[in-house]
């Protein structure tokens, strides 16, 4: 049965720090009781796809600031406001978060309520160990959801 | 750190992190060069002592936005070291695959990458912002290719179910069938949307181009055919090295590619074009007359066209497959190893995709070489910069910039990136772009 809001995993669990997101997801998956979990590469068109449904969405991801300590969590309302275009990497052939966000954004296809964690992160080689700090940050992140969810059905 | 970095492991063989350094001198280029400094991945190196069962598998993770082709000239040239002919209904379910990926491939460089030039757009968050409409067409018709590549490949990315000899497994008849009614309406926004791209102003440049690609007698060729070029070259694959040397230069990590003797060529979307456009439908053929590039084009800026056209081209092809599709006696044949050497081409989105194995008796493999298009098209990109920046030094800094960028673009290499890709600075009497995508 669909639950009221979407929590979207974004990373890759090949490249250390950049599964964060994927870990949080994954952590989260049988405890959060309003949230449906799920997890994504970050492509645009897949992240439409999966929060259409939704007017409540919750992106985590890994981040480099370059101005936060590592494992340091960010978060943003991405609801009417962009996400900084700088904290994400982007390749050749692929839109960072912020792009894919504004590119729904454009086309109408943004949810009401949509907020990004991140998860201030340093090392992406290939590696499927996290960096201690980051572990650190995504059980951090972990607590801070479960106990949203807890105030508000308090 | 300014946050450009690789977030996702979906680089091609060398073609991730690149730059660009052109010189002008008195309204000349006296120094152009393309830097491709994403470090060797040595895939090469590392395929030797494993299983020639594994090369599919290993060699999809060499790119994200193209790993059908390189399963494809894996498995090919591996059956051919082990000389074993596949039945033509598995070959036929190889092209729907390769027709999901030319979809998917160029519908992302088609509208996320390159139609911005075109529209003075700095990239498709703008683009949408001012053309809705269009993006979500585009959205679409890419998804239309993912949904090809998930149903036959196992997942939209680095597909899972090609191997030796065919396929794992063959989805039920039902679920090709199912694909239809999107497949025919992405097919028909495709056309209308050939009409708009023909209605961009394209430079006026063309040269005098050596294509290369691959030729089947009676289809436009994807994964079987003959290598030949425009300028009179006809060799089966396993001659490719024949033919064509690479060399290495001090400035790029990615070989230098050429034919032996001549110099640079031409693979991809406009050699294909040129050299099987008699093997197009008639239907695309006046599609071609009417966007402007009837028989073919050297203007390598129209490349966007010719994406289109082939876009096209893989829908009817991937219906007129489905509509025929009947399930195989079996989902692949068995293929015993056996001590030998193989090689087998194909079009990847890009151009030609060339690989070589040499296996033991156990199938072990001794040695692999894998030439992909970006590699074989840098000389032609510098050659195209050398030639077309002079006609441009009246812009601004700025546009000149944007121009140098379209002028790469045009080739949809694995370097480009999305938006920034170029800083400039000028100099007296000179000026000197340098590239950087961090």
């Amino acid at each position: 049965m669909k639950k009221s809001g979407l929590l979207i995993g974004i990373g890759n669990a090949l490249r250390s720090d950049d599964a964060a997101g994927l870990e949080v997801a994954r952590r989260l998956k049988t405890i959060l009781q309003t949230y449906d979990i799920c997890e994504s590469d970050g492509e645009p068109g897949k992240l439409m796809k999966l929060w259409e449904a939704y007017d409540n969405v919750i992106i985590v991801d890994a981040v480099v600031s370059g101005n936060s300590h590592l494992g340091a969590v960010h978060l943003w309302d991405t609801s009417k406001k962009a996400l900084p275009t700088n904290h994400w990497m982007s390749s050749s052939h692929v839109l960072g978060l912020s792009e894919a966000i504004e590119l729904a954004r454009a086309l109408g296809k943004l949810p009401a309520r949509i907020a990004v964690i991140g998860i201030e992160s340093s090392c992406f080689s290939f590696s499927e160990s996290l960096s201690p700090a980051v572990e650190a940050g995504i059980e951090h992140v972990v607590k801070l959801l479960i106990s949203k969810e807890q105030t508000s059905y308090a | 750190m300014n946050g450009k970095t690789i977030k996702v492991g979906y680089l091609a063989r060398v073609e991730g992190e690149g730059s660009l350094y052109l010189k002008m001198d008195h309204g000349q280029v006296s120094d152009v060069k393309l830097k491709i400094f994403e470090p060797p991945r040595f895939f090469e190196a590392f395929l030797r002592g494993r299983g020639y069962q594994e090369v599919p598998d290993i060699t999809a993770r060499i790119c994200g936005i193209c790993p059908v082709a390189y399963q494809m000239s894996s498995v090919q040239a591996m059956e051919h070291a082990c000389a074993i002919t596949i039945p033509q209904d598995l070959l036929t379910l190889r092209r729907l695959l390769y027709c999901g990926e030319w979809i998917e491939s160029h519908t992302l460089h088609i509208f996320m990458l390159h139609a911005p030039d075109f529209l003075g757009l700095p990239n498709v968050v703008a683009m949408a912002k001012q053309y809705p409409d269009l993006v979500k067409r585009a959205l679409f018709i890419k998804k239309t290719g993912n949904a090809i590549i998930t149903l036959l490949g196992g997942r939209e990315v680095h597909p899972i179910n090609v191997r030796l000899g065919g396929f794992y497994k063959i989805p039920k008849t039902e679920t090709f069938k199912n694909l239809l009614p999107d497949l025919e309406n992405a097919r028909d926004n495709c056309l209308e949307t050939l009409e708009w791209l023909s209605t961009l102003n394209f430079p006026d440049f063309e040269r005098d181009y050596e294509f290369v690609a691959l030729r089947h007698n009676d289809k436009y060729a994807m994964n079987e055919g003959r290598i030949v070029s425009s300028k009179g070259i006809d060799i089966d694959p396993d001659q490719f090295t024949e033919i064509i040397e690479e060399t290495h230069a001090p400035y790029t990590n990615a070989l230098h590619a050429r034919i032996r003797g001549r110099g640079a060529y031409l693979c991809g979307p406009l050699a294909r074009f040129s050299l099987s456009y008699e093997h197009l439908p008639n239907s695309l053929k006046t599609a071609a007359s009417r966007a402007g590039i009837e028989g073919g084009t050297c203007n390598p800026f129209k490349s966007i066209l010719v994406r289109m056209i082939e876009v096209i081209f893989a829908f009817e092809e991937a219906i007129k497959i489905i509509k025929n599709f009947t399930q195989p006696a079996e989902p692949y044949v068995e293929v015993p190893a056996r001590s030998g050497i193989g090689c087998a081409a194909t079009e990847a989105p890009r151009g030609l995709l060339f690989h070589r194995y040499q296996i033991d008796d156990s199938g072990n493999i001794l040695d692999a070489r894998i030439v992909p298009p970006t590699s074989q098209n840098q000389l032609s990109i510098e050659d195209d910069l050398r030639q077309a920046v002079p006609h441009q030094m009246h812009l601004d800094t700025e546009k000149l910039q944007a121009f140098c960028e379209q002028t790469i673009r045009n080739y949809d290499p694995c370097i480009s990136c999305s938006t920034h890709f170029l800083k400039i600075k000028q100099v007296t009497n000179t000026v000197e772009t340098e590239a950087f995508d961090k």
